[in-house]
C-alpha cells in the first residue's frame, strides 16, 4: 500500500518535462522544477537536453536554501553551457555568468559582471540576451566600486552603449537609466532632457513610469529655458493623468509660465 | 456494560461524523465543480467585515461554483500569521498587505503574483457600465498609480484596491457646543490653539478629566504623517532631485544619508513643535496606548477630538452617544505668524489614492477564481455593495459614496509630494525609533530639544537597519527576477520585454550603496577629528 501510495505520489514528477520545469519556476518551485529539467533531459536531443542544463542551472539560482556552493553549482553548468555554443541556451548562460557575478554570489564581483556583459554584448549584440545585459553594464559603468572616473566621465562611457541598443525595451531603460544618473550626480539636468525625451518618444512607458517623465520633461525644460515645451508636457500630463496628486501644483506650474515664471518655493 | 457500549457507540458515531466532514469538506474544495477560494485581511473597523461579505455572496449567486470564505485576523498578530501562512505553503488565495509595513521588496516577487497583464484588460463585471471597455487599472480613482497597487520598485501592478481613506479629527460636537457655545470646529492652527486652552480651562472649572485630544501611539503615528507631509512641504523641492514634483522613498533616504534633512532642518523642527503642542493637547500617558483605548475615551467624553482615518467613520457612527463631527487637520499656513514663512500651503489630503489591497498569492490553488473575485470585488457592481455596507470611500470610478461616507471625501487642490513624510524617514526601523522616542516631546518636562538630541545619537543607526534591509531584499528581488522572468519568457516565447529586473530599481540599490559607504567615512572622520 505504502509503495502503491509513493508511487501514486512521484508519478507526476516521472512525466515531468522541461516546459513544466520552467512552469514550476515562474513559482519558484525549484524543486519540482528540477524534477521537471532532470526527467527531460533524459529523453531529449542534444539541443533539448542543453534546455534542461541551463534550466537546472536557473533553478539552482532559486533552490532554497541558497548556499554559495549551489550557486557556484549553477555557475559551473552556466559556464560549460556558454563555453560550447552559440544557442540561445549559449547566451543566456553568458548573461547569467554576469548575473551571477553582479548579486547572485555572497561577494559581487563587478570587474567579472562586466567581463560577462562585454563578452555577451561583443559577440551577439543585437540578441535579446545582450540587449538585457546592455543596462546592467551601463549600471556598473555609472556605479564603480572605485571612484577614479568623475561623475560625467561615467555618464560619458555610459552613454556610448545606446549605440548598440537596438530593441526598443533595451533603449528605453537605457535612457531612463541615464536620466536617473545625471540626477543622481546633480551634473546639470539639461543632459538628461534627452534621455527622457528619447523614453517618452519610444513608447514603452508604462503609465506610473510615463507620468513621472512627462512631469521631468516639463521641468527640466523650464530649467533650460524651454517653456514651449514645459507647456505642452505638463499640459499633456494635465491631460493623461487627470487624477495624479500633482495636478495641482502642475497647475501652479502652468500658472507661473503664464505670468512670466514658475512660483516661488517649488521646484527644486 | 450498558454504559460501557453506549460510550462506544456515541465515540463511533462522534468519529464517523467526524469522517464525513472531513470527507465533505475535502470534496468540496477540491471537486471540479465547485471552488473554494480563501481571502484574509485585518479590518475590524465598523461594518468593513459585514461589506467583503456582502460582496462575497452577492459573488456566489453570479458563480454558483465557487465560494469565498473570508478570514478576518486582528491586526496585532496579522503579519506574523500571514509570514507563517506564507512560508508554510497554506496562506489563502487572496492577501491584503500593504507597502507602508515594509519587506514588499522581499515579499513580493516571492510571494505575490503580478498582475500587469491582467490590468490592462477590461473588467468583464463592467460591462453594460460606463466603464465597459475600460482597462481595469483605469477604472480605479488613482488608475492604480498607489503605492499599494503599482510597485514603483518592481515596476509591475500587484493589488487592486477597494477604498479610498482620508484623516480626519473626529470631535464631540455636543462637547464642543458646551464648551464654547459653537458648533464650528477650528478651521485654522491658532484657532485650535485657542480651543485647546478653552477646553482646559473649562475641565478645570467644572473639575473634568477631559483633554482636547483622545490620542494613542497608533492615532499619533496617523497624525505625524500628514502633520510632516504638511509641514516639510516647503523643504522638499530641495529633496525632488529627479525633477518629478514627487518624493521617492529613495529620495528621502540618500537625502538623509546625505545629510540633506535632519530633524534640525527648519521646516522639519517647526513640524515637530506643532507635534509637540497635539501631544501635548492629549490625555497623559497616551503614548503607551494602542488605537482602541484612544477611541474609548473620545467615546467616553474624555477627549473633545480623536485623529483617526475615515475607515473608522463608520464605528464612531454605531457607537458614539453624542453627535460627531469630523474636520480637517488645521496646520499652520502661510499666514501664520510663527511658521508661515516656512510655509507652503494649501495643501492637499494626500494623494487620490486607493488603499485597502488584496494581493494574489503565488502558491494559490485556484488563481483564476482568485483573480475573478478579485475584478467583481472592484467592479462597479461590487464596489458599490461594499462601499454601501462598510461606509468607507470607494475606489472604482461611478461609484458613489454613502451620503455619511461622502463628508470625508478627499480635498484634492494643494500641495503634495506623495505619501512619503519625514516621519518615515528611511523606513520601519526609524519609524519605530520615532514613535519609541516621541515621548522625551511632551509634558511639562518634555522638549522638542530633547527629542532632536536622541535622534542626532541614535536615528542613524536605526537607518542604516533600515537600508541594509533595503539592499538585502533589492538583491532578493533581482535574484528571483532573474529566475522567474527567464521562466516566464521561456514558456511564452516573448521577446518584446528584457528578462531583468528594473533597471531604476537596480540603479537606487547602486546609489544606496555607495551613499552608504561614503556616510559611514564621513562618520568615521567626524569620530577621528579632534574635538
Amino acid at each position: 500500500m505504502l509503495a502503491l501510495g509513493a508511487g501514486l505520489v512521484l508519478a507526476p514528477a516521472a512525466r515531468a518535462s522541461v516546459p513544466e520545469g520552467w512552469q514550476a519556476l515562474t513559482l519558484l518551485k525549484a524543486d519540482e522544477a528540477l524534477r521537471g529539467f532532470d526527467a527531460g533531459r533524459a529523453s531529449a536531443t542534444p539541443a533539448g537536453a542543453r534546455e534542461a542544463d541551463f534550466g537546472r542551472a536557473v533553478a539552482l539560482l532559486a533552490r532554497q536554501p541558497i548556499t554559495p556552493e549551489q550557486v557556484e553549482t549553477a555557475r559551473q553548468l552556466f559556464a560549460a553551457l556558454a563555453d560550447s555554443g552559440t544557442d540561445d541556451a549559449a547566451l543566456g548562460a553568458r548573461y547569467f555568468l554576469g548575473r551571477i557575478a553582479q548579486h547572485h554570489q555572497e561577494h559581487a564581483d563587478p570587474a567579472e559582471a562586466a567581463r560577462q556583459f562585454r563578452t555577451l554584448i561583443a559577440g551577439h549584440e543585437t540578441s535579446l540576451w545582450a540587449q538585457a545585459a546592455l543596462t546592467r553594464l551601463a549600471l556598473l559603468e555609472l556605479y564603480p566600486a572605485d571612484e577614479q572616473t568623475p561623475p560625467a566621465g561615467r555618464v560619458a562611457a555610459a552613454e556610448k552603449l545606446l549605440a548598440q541598443a537596438h530593441r526598443p525595451m533595451a533603449q528605453s531603460e537605457l535612457h531612463l537609466v541615464l536620466a536617473d544618473a545625471i540626477f543622481y550626480y546633480e551634473l546639470p539636468p539639461a543632459g538628461a532632457l534627452p534621455h527622457l525625451l528619447a523614453a517618452e518618444q519610444l513608447g514603452r512607458l508604462d503609465a506610473p513610469t510615463r507620468a513621472d517623465v512627462l512631469v521631468q520633461i516639463a521641468e527640466v525644460s523650464v530649467l533650460t529655458g524651454n517653456p514651449a515645451q514645459a507647456r505642452r508636457f505638463y499640459e499633456t500630463f494635465l491631460a493623461e493623468f487627470p487624477l495624479d496628486r500633482r495636478r495641482f501644483m502642475v497647475g501652479q506650474k502652468l500658472k507661473g509660465l503664464a505670468g512670466g515664471g514658475p512660483p516661488p518655493g517649488v521646484g527644486r | 456494560m450498558k454504559l460501557k457500549h453506549a460510550g462506544i457507540v456515541v465515540l463511533a458515531a462522534g468519529y464517523a461524523a467526524a469522517a464525513w466532514l472531513v470527507w465533505h469538506h475535502t470534496h468540496r474544495a477540491a471537486g471540479p465543480e465547485r471552488v473554494t477560494i480563501r481571502l484574509c485581511h485585518w479590518q475590524l473597523e465598523g461594518t468593513v467585515r459585514q461589506g467583503l461579505e456582502a460582496v462575497a455572496r452577492r459573488y456566489e449567486q453570479l458563480n454558483p461554483r465557487v465560494k469565498v470564505e473570508i478570514l478576518v485576523v486582528p491586526e496585532t498578530i496579522y503579519r506574523q500569521w500571514m509570514r507563517t501562512q506564507l512560508v508554510g505553503d497554506t496562506a489563502p488565495d487572496l492577501i491584503e498587505y500593504t507597502m507602508y509595513w515594509g519587506r514588499i521588496e522581499e515579499l513580493a516577487p516571492r510571494y505575490f503574483q503580478p498582475i500587469s497583464r491582467e490590468v490592462a484588460e477590461p473588467n468583464p463585471y463592467n460591462r453594460g457600465t460606463p466603464l465597459a471597455g475600460v482597462p481595469w487599472r483605469d477604472t480605479f480613482l488613482d488608475g492604480m498609480t498607489g503605492p499599494d497597487a503599482y510597485n514603483t520598485l518592481m515596476r509591475e501592478y500587484y493589488a487592486p484596491t477597494i477604498a479610498m481613506f482620508t484623516m480626519r479629527l473626529f470631535y464631540n460636537r455636543t462637547l464642543l457646543r458646551e464648551i464654547t457655545g459653537r458648533d464650528e470646529p477650528p478651521a485654522t492652527w491658532r484657532e485650535f490653539l485657542a480651543l485647546r486652552d478653552a477646553v482646559n480651562a473649562y475641565a478645570k472649572r467644572e473639575g473634568r478629566v477631559l483633554s482636547t485630544l483622545s490620542n494613542s501611539r497608533d492615532n499619533n503615528w496617523w497624525l505625524a504623517i500628514p502633520l510632516f507631509q504638511g509641514m516639510g512641504s516647503h523643504f522638499s523641492p530641495q529633496l525632488d532631485h529627479d525633477h518629478s514634483l514627487s518624493l521617492s522613498y529613495w529620495e528621502l533616504s540618500l537625502g538623509w544619508l546625505r545629510g540633506e534633512w535632519s530633524f534640525r532642518t527648519p521646516e522639519i523642527a517647526n513640524g515637530l513643535a506643532v507635534f509637540r503642542e497635539f501631544g501635548n493637547a492629549s490625555q497623559p500617558g497616551f503614548v503607551q496606548m494602542r488605537r482602541d483605548v484612544a477611541m474609548l475615551d473620545f467615546l467616553r467624553g474624555h477627549g473633545l477630538i480623536l485623529c483617526a482615518g475615515s475607515w473608522d467613520a463608520s464605528s464612531l457612527r454605531r457607537e458614539a452617544p453624542f453627535e460627531v463631527g469630523a474636520f480637517r487637520l488645521p496646520l499652520p499656513g502661510a499666514e501664520d505668524p510663527e511658521f508661515g514663512p516656512l510655509t507652503l500651503g494649501p495643501m492637499s489630503d494626500g494623494s487620490v489614492e486607493t488603499s485597502t489591497p488584496f494581493y494574489l498569492n503565488k502558491a494559490s490553488a485556484h488563481p483564476a477564481e482568485a483573480l475573478d473575485f478579485l475584478r467583481f470585488l472592484t467592479s462597479i457592481e461590487g464596489d458599490q455593495i461594499f462601499v454601501d455596507t462598510s461606509q468607507w470611500l470607494p475606489a472604482i470610478k461611478q461609484v458613489r459614496p454613502t451620503d455619511f461616507s461622502r463628508r470625508f471625501m478627499p480635498f484634492y487642490d494643494g500641495y503634495n509630494w506623495g505619501p512619503r513624510s519625514y516621519f518615515d524617514g528611511t523606513g520601519t526601523e526609524m519609524t519605530m525609533f520615532f514613535l519609541q522616542e516621541m515621548h522625551r516631546m511632551f509634558g511639562p518636562n518634555g522638549s522638542v530639544a530633547a527629542f532632536q538630541d536622541e535622534m542626532d545619537r541614535h536615528a542613524s543607526a536605526y537607518s542604516d537597519r533600515d537600508l541594509h534591509a533595503h539592499l538585502r531584499d533589492s538583491r532578493v528581488a533581482f535574484n528571483t527576477d532573474d529566475v522567474t522572468d527567464t521562466a516566464r519568457m521561456r514558456l511564452t516565447g516573448e521577446t518584446d520585454r528584457l528578462p531583468v529586473s528594473p533597471a531604476l530599481l537596480e540603479a537606487k540599490y547602486y546609489q544606496t550603496v555607495r551613499e552608504m559607504a561614503r556616510a559611514i567615512q564621513r562618520r568615521q572622520a567626524g569620530k577621528e577629528a579632534p574635538p
